[in-house]
Order: C-alpha cells, then sequence, then structure tokens
C-alpha cells in the first residue's frame, strides 16, 4: 500500500517535465492553458498532430504501468491465504476499486499542483475566467478514464498475464488514437457530416481532448470549441462513466469466477 | 570463449523456441505480407511510367498507416520477443544450471549476444524479405515518387541531403534501404537489449514493469527537442526508423545514443556478473 503512495511522486516529476515546454513559448502563463497542455492540447487530425498526442500519452501509459498490478498484486503471492480471509470478493473488489480511484484523482490533484506551482515559480500564472471549471472537467474525465484503464490491465492480468494486459490495454489505446487520422483521410471533418460527429464521439480518446469540447457558458466556450460543434462535457461524462461501471461489473464477475492457485502468477514461486 | 559461444547458443535456443518469440516473429511476418499485397493490389496494372520505386513501397518507407501503427506499438513489440528472457529464467531458476557451466559471466554476456541477435532477427529478416519481393513484384525502371512529385525537383533534390546517410542513397538507393534495414535491425537488438540489462539490474516485481524503461527513454528524448532550443534537429523515434524521412535529423546524435545504449548495458553487465562472482 506504502508503495503506491510512493507512486504518487510520479505526479511531481510528469506535471513538471510537461511544463517545461513553456520556457519556449513565452513569460505569462494561463491557468486554462495549463490544463489544455496537461490534456493534448489543440491537436487536429493530421497525422503529425496525431503522433504528438500519441507521444503525450506516455505519461499517462507510464501511471497506467505502475497502477496496474494494485489489484492484481493481489493474486499474485499468498492469493489462497488472503482470499480465504475474505468471503465476499464483489464486496471487496468495488472496495479496492474506490481506493484505486482516489488514487487516481490524489495523483492528478498532485500533477496539477507540481505545474502550477512550478509555472508560478517561473513566470507570472493568470487564472483566467472558465479555467475553475475547465480544471473541474479535466479531474473528473481524466480520472474516469484512468480508472477505466487501469482497472482493465488488472483484470486482463489476472486472465493473462501482467506484460501482455499492458500490451493489449495500451495497444488499444493507440489503435483509437490513431483512428482519428480517418477525420483527415477517408471523411474530413471539414465536410461537417453527422457521421462524423458520431463516430468522434464514439472514440473514447476524443473525450479526452478537453480543447474539443464546447460549453454552454460563454467564457468557457471561447477557451474550448477548436472544432465548433456541440461536445459537451456532461455526455463525456456520463459515457466515460458508463465505460466505467460496465468494466467494474466485468471485474466483479471475473474476481468472483477466478479459481484461486496456490503458486505466484507472477514468479511462479510460492 | 567456447564457454561464452555454447552459453550464447543455450540461450538463443530457448529464447527462440519460447510462444511469445515465434508468435511475434510470424505476426510481424504476415504484418509485412499484407502491406506487400495490399501495394500489388493497389498497383497492379499501372504503367511503369506511373508506378513508384519498389522501394517506395516498403513498409519502413512510409507508405500509409501501416507504418504508422507499426511505430506506435513499437515500444510494446521490441520488448516481447526477448527482453523477459532473464526474468523467465528466474521465474524457474534455470539461471543456475547454465551458470555452474558455463559461469557468471558468460551467463549474462551470453544472454546480452542471444537477446540481441534474436531481436536484431526479428527485426531484419521480414523487412530484407520484403525488399526482395519488392524488387521481383514491382517494375525496377519504375521511379516515381509517393509524394508525385518529379525526382529532379529542386525541393527534393535539397530534401535527399537530410536522408540519414545521403551519398549512399545517390549511389545506390537499394544499398541505402539494405543498410538502413540492417541498422533498424541493430538498433531493435540494441533496445531490446538494454531493457533486459534494466531487468538484470532492477528486480521488477512484475513483468509489466519492464515497458517502463523504453517509454520513459522515448518520451525523455521527444521532450529534449522541445526543451532545449539549441536542439534544431527531431528527437524523435518514429523519424530515424522511416527510411525516406527529409525532416532534420543528427546522424551523430543517433549513433552516440545507440553507443551509449550498447555501454551502458555491457558495463552494468559486468557489473552485475562481478557482483555475483566469488572470484
Amino acid at each position: 500500500m506504502k508503495v503506491y503512495f510512493k507512486y504518487l511522486v510520479y505526479g511531481i516529476f510528469c506535471g513538471i517535465f510537461q511544463m517545461l515546454l513553456y520556457f519556449r513559448i513565452g513569460e505569462k502563463v494561463l491557468f486554462s492553458d495549463i490544463i489544455l497542455v496537461l490534456s493534448f492540447y489543440k491537436p487536429i487530425f493530421y497525422i503529425s498532430s496525431i503522433m504528438d498526442m500519441v507521444m503525450n500519452l506516455i505519461p499517462i501509459f507510464i501511471f497506467q504501468i505502475l497502477y496496474g498490478t494494485y489489484i492484481y498484486r493481489h493474486f499474485c503471492s499468498a492469493s489462497v491465504y488472503y482470499f480465504t480471509r475474505c468471503t465476499n470478493r464483489r464486496k471487496w473488489f468495488l472496495k479496492e476499486s474506490i481506493k484505486l480511484f482516489g488514487y487516481i484523482i490524489l495523483y492528478l490533484i498532485i500533477l496539477l499542483i507540481s505545474s502550477t506551482l512550478f509555472c508560478m515559480l517561473n513566470f507570472e500564472v493568470v487564472f483566467d475566467k472558465g479555467s475553475i471549471q475547465l480544471m473541474c472537467y479535466f479531474l473528473i474525465i481524466f480520472s474516469v478514464w484512468f480508472y477505466i484503464t487501469t482497472i482493465s490491465i488488472n483484470i486482463i492480468s489476472i486472465l493473462i498475464g501482467s506484460h501482455y494486459s499492458v500490451a493489449v490495454v495500451l495497444s488499444i489505446q493507440l489503435i483509437l488514437v490513431l483512428l482519428l487520422n480517418v477525420f483527415d483521410t477517408c471523411i474530413p471533418f471539414e465536410n461537417n457530416l453527422a457521421i462524423n460527429i458520431i463516430l468522434l464521439k464514439i472514440n473514447p480518446i476524443s473525450h479526452l481532448v478537453i480543447s474539443w469540447h464546447s460549453s454552454k457558458i460563454p467564457y468557457v466556450n471561447k477557451l474550448i470549441n477548436l472544432l465548433d460543434i456541440n461536445f459537451v462535457y456532461d455526455s463525456s461524462i456520463v459515457y466515460l462513466g458508463l465505460l466505467g461501471v460496465i468494466i467494474t461489473m466485468v471485474g466483479c464477475i471475473i474476481i468472483n469466477n477466478k479459481q484461486i492457485i496456490y503458486f505466484n502468477r507472477e514468479t511462479g514461486g510460492l | 570463449m567456447d564457454m561464452l559461444i555454447s552459453s550464447i547458443k543455450t540461450q538463443y535456443k530457448m529464447i527462440v523456441e519460447k510462444k511469445n518469440y515465434y508468435l511475434m516473429f510470424l505476426t510481424i511476418f504476415i504484418y509485412v505480407l499484407i502491406n506487400f499485397f495490399t501495394n500489388v493490389f493497389k498497383y497492379a496494372s499501372r504503367d511503369v511510367t506511373e508506378m513508384y520505386h519498389p522501394m517506395r513501397l516498403l513498409l519502413l518507407a512510409n507508405t500509409g498507416y501501416y507504418f504508422y501503427f507499426f511505430m506506435l506499438l513499437y515500444p510494446i513489440i521490441v520488448i516481447i520477443p526477448a527482453s523477459f528472457s532473464y526474468i523467465y529464467d528466474q521465474d524457474i531458476n534455470e539461471q543456475i544450471f547454465i551458470q555452474s557451466r558455463t559461469g557468471i559471466k558468460n551467463y549474462y554476456f551470453g544472454k546480452l549476444i542471444a537477446t540481441f541477435l534474436s531481436t536484431f532477427n526479428i527485426f531484419t529478416i521480414p523487412f530484407l524479405a520484403e525488399i526482395i519481393l519488392n524488387s521481383i513484384a514491382f517494375p525496377n525502371n519504375a521511379t516515381g515518387l509517393l509524394s508525385n512529385m518529379s525526382i529532379y525537383e529542386s525541393t527534393e533534390l535539397e530534401s535527399i541531403h537530410r536522408l540519414l546517410l545521403p551519398n549512399l542513397y545517390i549511389r545506390s538507393i537499394y544499398l541505402y534501404v539494405i543498410l538502413l534495414t540492417i541498422i533498424w535491425g541493430i538498433v531493435s537488438g540494441v533496445i531490446a537489449t538494454y531493457a533486459l540489462t534494466i531487468s538484470i539490474i532492477i528486480k521488477f516485481k512484475y513483468k509489466t514493469f519492464l515497458f517502463l524503461p523504453i517509454y520513459i527513454l522515448s518520451y525523455v528524448l521527444y521532450e529534449v527537442q522541445y526543451i532545449l532550443p539549441q536542439i534544431d534537429k527531431t528527437t524523435y523515434y518514429f523519424f530515424y526508423f522511416d527510411i525516406f524521412d527529409t525532416s532534420r535529423k543528427s546522424l551523430m546524435g543517433y549513433i552516440l545514443c545507440i553507443l551509449m545504449m550498447t555501454a551502458s548495458s555491457i558495463l552494468l553487465a559486468m557489473y552485475k556478473s562481478g557482483q555475483d562472482s566469488l572470484l
């Protein structure tokens, strides 16, 4: 447990590293810009921008790898001793999921604080109107996405092993990002077809891009709405929340049906 | 020396016989063939004057989605075949049997060389096969570029000097492509060996943590070009693996990076073998 608390320090390094980019941009930094930089900034559908998005996913991948063993570790060593004292595994899994979600929220808060403090020490940070709402949306949407992917890695690790589960979940995220390029090649977004917006909203990765959303509040909408479409945050929260609930239910079923083995799944010994 | 060779042979055989190795080899080979057959059916019955140069249709020549998809998964694919070999040895305590026969130093260096060779094979053989297939299937006197510009356009002629080995490209495109494919195999081998060395030095509790060093390295290298304004060349690995990419690159930086990874792998292996040794 203490180990996973120590991993939160990674959030400090991640926040500072992502803000080093500002050394080349300017002296005055808007808080809304900090939020946008932490959420892929303002990408477009060209392949070069998509590849930049992929590189900005790597800090997220590192978090997923670190916390992808949070629940899985209980199925590695001495699992038979652990679970003989735990009669209701579904309740245990839900409790662990809530704790994991807590770690994710803590990590995102540390990320935000470290990046903001770093910018405050080196530049002038202006808390513009609408940035607090953006911060709330960032925290909610990213925490749910982190939860979905990390829980998926944990659950799939129980079935096929930790390294394969990470490969599967990371690959799925990379494919989802690459699929965004269809809006530049096959069905250009400039054509304003209804299918474009439907496909954009089905892709979970597009919900992570804060700048693609729109808002009914005019001063928030001014900061975002890069694509000039109706893409409200509420729909993202509901969609990702639904995915999270489904993944949790699947996790409950898998954990409940998993036969406890007496050797260490990770190392083969006891 | 005999012990080292026998260690390399044993460990190479152990790596190659594992399921994840031959499945990955098969997957990459099939993927390369998919790219080849896509090009065959796409350009079938096209006139030779409108046809692109056969080497421009390779997977590593960035013909489209196949290349991007492959590069996105590259940090995962390069680790899976052979870099887990030390962790697998520890799972079943196989290192004790090999070390008792060949010695600790020969075990570690044999493992490094076997990992390098096995990863080199996976990332070279399918791509060299594709070069041969493309030379057979497509007309060798076609000279078109995928940008549909003339090869004698001034912008095209200027961009040649931004390739990694422009003088070799001017002499012979085929030699250039073959050499860059071999370099790609060597780099992949070095990356896999580096990840293996990290797993030897740091005892990871979970196998999944082995993906961290390569992802951290690629992210840090990618950000360096944005953080340090003095660096006006790209540091994104994607552009160095693309055979015909014409963005500003640094051959010296590329070679230095690979040499540093190789040197650190060797030094760390020497340190580890000295640590475990009684003599």
